[in-house]
């Protein structure tokens, strides 16, 4: 498709000076806000976005991307130090982490978690660049019946995979559908749901929603259930024997299957839009159980529940780029949030992206891999700080944190009416999250959702009242046989791997 | 908790019929000669809110881990934060930012003077945001 001048010219644009510094900036930073629950890469992201402006697009997303990554590391120490995830992601790495540290190993728990973390991530780095570009001759072929086809298909998906309750998903999914209708309707420019509101013109922000729902009520949440005195809960012994703060070589090696496993399950989950991480992560967990020789020291500080959890959602961040850069479809919110950012930066994600910005692609791709050896040797530098950042009180870290969003939106939306509309859904987010409605099936609908009517208009244009036209579109009818079949398998067995295993 | 998860499909049957019956019709024009109208989404959602809904109260699953007093105390912060952007709309973010940390702060049970200090971290903020990076802040 483009030669291989362009590909090294890519390459090498990443590896400037600047733009390291910009990765290594973004790793660190990442890694910070990931180890301090509340805050967490995606709010930083919808922080940082502003800050871009003044970049190069390639600094700027080789920063945001590196606040992604640098999150998925520094999310697994707080879940292991005081079984708090940093993340929704590093969720499962709790299961085991925190076990082996309670055991007196903590820095072992969290070198694992690391070295599984950039195993994995480097894994589906390398099928993001080997595969990306056949994959998007083929999304080039996809008209807009495909793409609504491919968006309902996802739903299917998403409303099934998350969540005990499908009917609770399909409406989550519908409400953040309603929510995506506000404003200006793509086809006419028809105003809905204004109630009056000039603001609303433009739509529902996404960084209010965003932040609102998952950071803002997260907060609340926790500054709830805080009833008991406030204290610094870390308890880290300085003085362990060698053998108990490091991973040996054949402690990493004897988890190679488990880390294998977990790259292919988080790339395959982190492919398909909008699965995410944390069913990557309990899928990878519950194969690693089932297939061990020991599942009964699972749960009980085993390092490889730790391996099979962090190379898993890990692994999904580079997989969510495929759909987000081939199709345009966020993959996640946080590649959602870096969707917002190429475009404020002049670059349309989707099928032409390869043709177009095959050089600035490749610069990616390539700050993408230095990003990943950033993340390894800034997380063992730096695991101690790390450490030391959890042991601030609980009192001082979150009303931090709700002044960082209260700034992050303002600075997003430029306007207080931004703030308020994320404190609205922040109350949505715990109302929903309190009557077990999934909150990521909520955002993902949301954000898919202008794209959805689109291409749904087009559709229905070209179809023209003649459904048979449809049998000219031999994959569209597939997918949308397999999104029927989805819901139906999904609506009927409850996914033993969605839950904490036993 | 069975009960309160028939309450929230009906709730999404009412709501659905509410969009359907009255919100659309009033929030959303028709517009003439056009073959995909602004109201197909919402239109959608609602019929998909009300069959869902309906489901969801005939067969209800899933979890609904709602703590009352916890969501009263939720309900308080949101309250603190809600005021709090309300006076910077009127007062100012350097103002009204640090009195909005100590508030938090000592809703949250904290009375340790040391820790309080972090009441002056907004200052900080605006000084990097205002003052350095010429990002107005409210």
């Amino acid at each position: 498709m483009f030669d291989i001048a362009t590909i090294l010219a890519g390459l090498g644009d990443a590896v400037t000076p600047v733009n390291i510094l910009f990765v290594v900036l973004g790793v660190a930073v990442g890694q910070f806000v990931g180890a301090v629950p509340g805050i967490g890469p995606v709010i930083t992201i919808a922080l940082a976005i502003p800050f871009t402006f003044a970049l190069s697009p390639l600094s700027g997303i080789a920063f945001l991307v590196g606040i992604n990554k640098g999150g998925l590391v520094g999310g697994a120490i707080p879940a292991i130090l005081i079984n708090t995830p940093g993340t929704p992601d590093a969720a499962a790495t709790a299961l085991d982490g925190h076990p082996l540290a309670k055991k007196g190993r903590p820095l072992k728990a969290a070198k694992m978690a690391l070295y599984s973390s950039v195993t994995g991530d480097t894994f589906s780095d390398i099928v993001l660049i080997t595969v990306s570009p056949p994959l998007a001759l083929v999304a080039l072929m996809m008209g807009p019946i495909e793409i609504v086809c491919l968006l309902i298909f996802a739903f299917a998906v998403i409303a099934g995979l998350i969540g005990k309750s499908l009917a609770k998903g399909i409406v989550a999914a519908a409400l953040g559908l309603l929510c995506a209708s506000i404003g200006l309707d793509p086809e006419h420019s028809s105003p809905r749901f204004i109630f009056g509101v000039p603001d609303l013109f433009d739509g529902l922000p996404i960084a209010s929603v965003a932040i609102g729902m998952l950071a803002a009520a997260e907060i609340f949440r926790r500054l709830a259930a805080k009833r008991e005195k406030i204290t610094a809960a870390i308890a880290f012994d300085r003085n362990q024997p060698r053998e108990d703060r490091r991973v040996s070589w054949a402690e990493y090696w004897g988890c190679r299957f488990t880390i294998a496993r977990g790259a292919v399950i988080g790339t395959l989950l982190g492919a398909a839009p909008g699965i995410g991480t944390t069913a990557a992560s309990f899928m990878s967990y519950a194969s690693a159980k089932q297939t061990s020789r020991e599942p009964e020291t699972f749960g009980k500080g085993n390092i490889h529940g730790i391996a099979a959890t962090e190379s898993a959602n890990s692994a999904v961040m580079g997989a969510n780029m495929i759909p987000m850069l081939t199709l345009g479809i966020p993959g996640s919110v946080s590649a959602a949030l870096i969707i917002g950012a190429l475009i404020i930066h002049g670059i349309q994600p989707g099928p032409l992206l390869f043709e177009q910005q095959a050089r600035l692609i490749y610069g990616l791709f390539g700050a993408m891999i230095m990003a990943n050896f950033c993340n390894f040797w800034i997380g063992l530098v730096g695991l101690r700080l790390w450490a030391f950042v959890i042991r601030a009180p609980e009192s001082v870290i979150f009303p931090s944190a709700i002044v960082l969003c209260i700034v992050g939106v303002y600075l997003s939306t430029g306007t207080l009416f931004g703030v308020a509309v994320m404190l609205v859904f922040a109350a949505v987010g715990y109302a929903m999250t309190a009557l077990g409605y999934s909150v990521v099936i909520f955002i993902i609908a949301f954000f898919l959702g202008n794209r959805f009517e689109l291409s749904l208009n087009q559709s229905l244009t070209l179809i023209d009242g003649d459904f048979s036209v449809m049998l000219d579109h031999p994959v569209a009818i597939a997918l949308l046989a397999l999104a029927v079949l989805t819901a139906y398998w999904l609506g009927r067995k409850r996914r033993p791997a969605n839950g904490p295993p036993d | 908790m069975p009960s309160l998860n028939r309450l929230t499909g009906a709730a999404c049957v009412l709501a659905g019929l509410c969009l359907l019956l009255v919100v659309i019709p009033d929030q959303v024009e028709a517009i003439e000669d056009s073959g995909v109208q602004p109201a197909t989404i919402p239109e959608a959602v609602a019929w998909v809110l009300m069959v869902a809904g309906a489901s969801h109260t005939l067969f209800p699953a899933g979890d609904t881990p709602l703590d009352g007093p916890e969501a009263l105390r939720a309900g308080m912060f949101l309250a603190i934060v809600g005021g709090g952007v309300y006076l910077m709309s009127e007062i100012g973010f350097l103002y009204v930012a640090p009195a909005l940390v100590l508030a938090v702060m000592l809703a949250m049970g904290e009375r340790r003077w040391f820790l309080l200090s972090t009441a002056a971290l907004p200052v900080g903020i605006w000084a990097i945001l205002e003052l350095w990076l010429n990002r107005p802040l409210p």
